[in-house]
């Protein structure tokens, strides 16, 4: 479905710009015409009542309306990211380094100072080497 | 024990268990305001009857269940749990990045939880030793915002780039903001400048690719690969324990902000997550350690600002005298017929402060016994079911709606098109000399005063 042509990353990973662009005016008009319509409604039906609490209530609905987008658009459109488990092998750190834009010399440095329970938990979770390897294999 | 105390403490462990479930649900919905939904809660069960335990209860277990469990969509699909959440947007998304949106989630609770704990007795405290000086604190606000917010641009990425931008950028807030009370004739708009200049670096992107002549710089060779951290026990002993999740620092700093923001309790809740999040930012070393000390500390501070900001004037004066009472902590004050701030008739009166201490205590030790298991245990499963399941165009989508609902909310047509404005600016200025969004928002905070200062007219 998706067209490798029309890939590209926006805010850290990869979408179908068509299918984004789909996206985000159902998003943007669900949502308001949710709202806009609630609003009528509530003021309408309960006169008497502060506007504020109307607004309230009526921006729940309108929330509600953002919901149900991400829903329909989330039932059409599939993820297009590649999603590796940890058992699955690790992917590329030194590109992971690059797009953070991190200095590696700076992480190694403030490695060298971190306290033991901090350095057993980055290893727990496997990033530990990411800093200290991911430097080294770094072409600059 | 008498029978009035047991009958309170009765109250209050019945009003904070069913604001607890009430609110694990509602926090779950990302975008939902604080105060579009815990003030009229609060106002539903004052007028149901519920005496006064029952209603401080229910109120401050609202506030802190909702403020556990806005972490959740905030780490681990990007959406902003509700208005607090967006401060950490930006250093949950790096740590996504990095395969552990569960351990930011984790870190995350944690910190709220030591957060809560300790600020129940600090904020009761605190209204008995300062309160009287509660207006000048005030004053200081935007000064402190300036100083802060030029230190900040100095250590962000942008350097003496952010340094220069700070006024200019205020300005141009200041101006936007202008506009938008002229032709409302009204209040100003402040959450519409948060998801702006939150959703800047979305904003630019989507332009970017829209434009034939910079979408390259954006085209993928293929579907970006995701890696997910395994499920590590970062605490010692058999059941996580909030303090032995965080690091020593990481403990420390969330102590500190706690009683801080017990003395700052005039200051916006949101401008002040801002500040704390920048400050740790700039002080600790190390990514990993940066990003999962700011997200603690951040936390705990959506969660002691709201406990300070609404127990130290119900304590000291019985009057909404911050921003929170103001909106969110309202009817703990005024809820006519009930309560009334002329005659003081409210939970200050109705309540001592020793009574004010425990009730509160109870209320946020039930929301955090209850949510918190529950959300350290799922963390992982959940993130693994979003990264393989929801795809980005629909979480962006969900944004583009907030984005649209909330500003048209907060300030009707112009209210969006402000929103999408900053977010382009502020976005560009980002993205091209490294403007960061932290700087950025103490350039708005600190705009009214500084403007003042420096161009008004004596």
């Amino acid at each position: 479905m998706a067209e490798p042509q029309r890939l590209v990353n926006i805010w850290e990973d990869t979408v179908d710009l068509r299918h984004l662009l789909i996206g985000l005016a159902c998003g943007s008009a669900l949502g308001f015409t949710s709202y806009v319509l609630a609003l009528r409604a509530f003021t309408a039906y309960f006169p008497g009542e502060t506007p504020g609490l109307i607004k309230g209530y009526a921006l729940m609905i309108g929330i509600a309306g953002c919901v149900m987008a991400a829903a329909i658009i989330g039932t059409v459109f599939k993820p297009k990211r590649v999603f590796r488990d940890t058992d699955e092998g690790p992917i590329d750190r030194s590109t992971m380094i690059r797009n953070l834009a991190l200095d590696p010399d700076e992480e190694r440095r403030a490695l060298e100072t971190a306290s033991p329970k901090l350095i057993r938990e980055m290893q727990e979770l496997q990033v530990y080497d990411f800093f200290v390897d991911g430097s080294r294999s770094d072409p600059r | 024990m008498t029978p009035e105390l047991l009958d309170g403490l009765a109250w209050c462990v019945g009003g904070a268990v069913l604001a607890t479930l009430l609110f694990i649900v509602i926090g779950l919905i990302p975008g939902t305001s604080e105060t579009a939904t815990i003030a009229p809660a609060t106002l539903v069960v004052i007028l149901l009857g519920f005496p006064p335990a029952g209603v401080l209860g229910f109120c401050l277990a609202a506030v802190a269940a909702k403020h556990l469990v806005h972490a959740v969509p905030t780490a681990i699909i990007g959406i902003p749990g509700d208005n607090m959440a967006i401060p950490m947007l930006e250093p949950s998304a790096k740590l996504r990045a990095l395969g552990l949106p569960h351990i930011a989630l984790q870190k995350m609770i944690s910190g709220g939880v030591v957060a809560l704990l300790v600020s129940v007795p600090i904020s009761v405290a605190i209204a008995t030793l300062i309160a009287p000086f509660g207006d000048l604190i005030r004053a200081w606000v935007g000064p402190i915002f300036a100083l802060v917010g030029l230190a900040l641009a100095f250590t962000s990425r942008g350097r003496w780039a952010s340094v220069v931008l700070f006024v200019p950028y205020g300005i141009a807030m200041q101006a936007l903001n202008g506009v938008a009370t002229d032709l409302n004739r009204g209040q100003g708009l402040s959450i519409t400048f948060m998801l702006g200049m939150a959703l800047g670096p979305l904003f630019v992107d989507v332009l970017t690719a829209l434009s034939p002549v910079s979408r390259d710089r954006l085209r993928a060779a293929g579907p970006r690969e995701i890696w997910l951290a395994p499920e590590a026990r970062i605490w010692s002993g058999r059941l996580p324990l909030p303090w032995a999740v965080l690091t020593a620092q990481q403990l420390v700093y969330v102590l500190l902000t706690s009683v801080v923001s017990a003395i700052t309790f005039t200051f916006t809740a949101i401008g002040m997550t801002f500040l704390v999040g920048s400050i740790v930012q700039s002080r600790v070393k190390g990514f990993y350690n940066r990003m999962t000390t700011a997200l603690s500390v951040m936390n705990a501070t959506t969660e002691s600002t709201y406990i300070a900001e609404i127990l130290v004037p119900l304590v000291a004066f019985g009057l909404p005298l911050s921003p929170i009472s103001l909106t969110v902590g309202l009817p703990l004050f005024n809820a006519p017929p009930v309560y009334s701030t002329e005659p003081l008739h409210n939970l200050h009166s109705l309540l001592s402060a020793w009574q004010i201490g425990v009730y509160g205590f109870i209320a946020v030790v039930l929301a955090s016994v209850i949510t918190y298991p529950i959300v350290m245990r799922y963390a992982r499963t959940a993130s693994a079911w979003v990264m393989r399941n929801v795809a980005q165009e629909a979480v962006l989508s969900m944004f583009a709606g907030l984005v649209v609902v909330l500003t048209y909310y907060e300030g009707g047509p112009i209210g969006t098109a402000i929103g999408i404005t900053v977010g382009i600016l502020g976005g560009t200025l980002n993205k091209a000399v490294g403007f960061e969004i932290s700087a950025q928002m103490m350039a708005y905070f600190a705009a009214p005063w500084v403007v003042q200062t420096v161009f008004g007219r004596a």
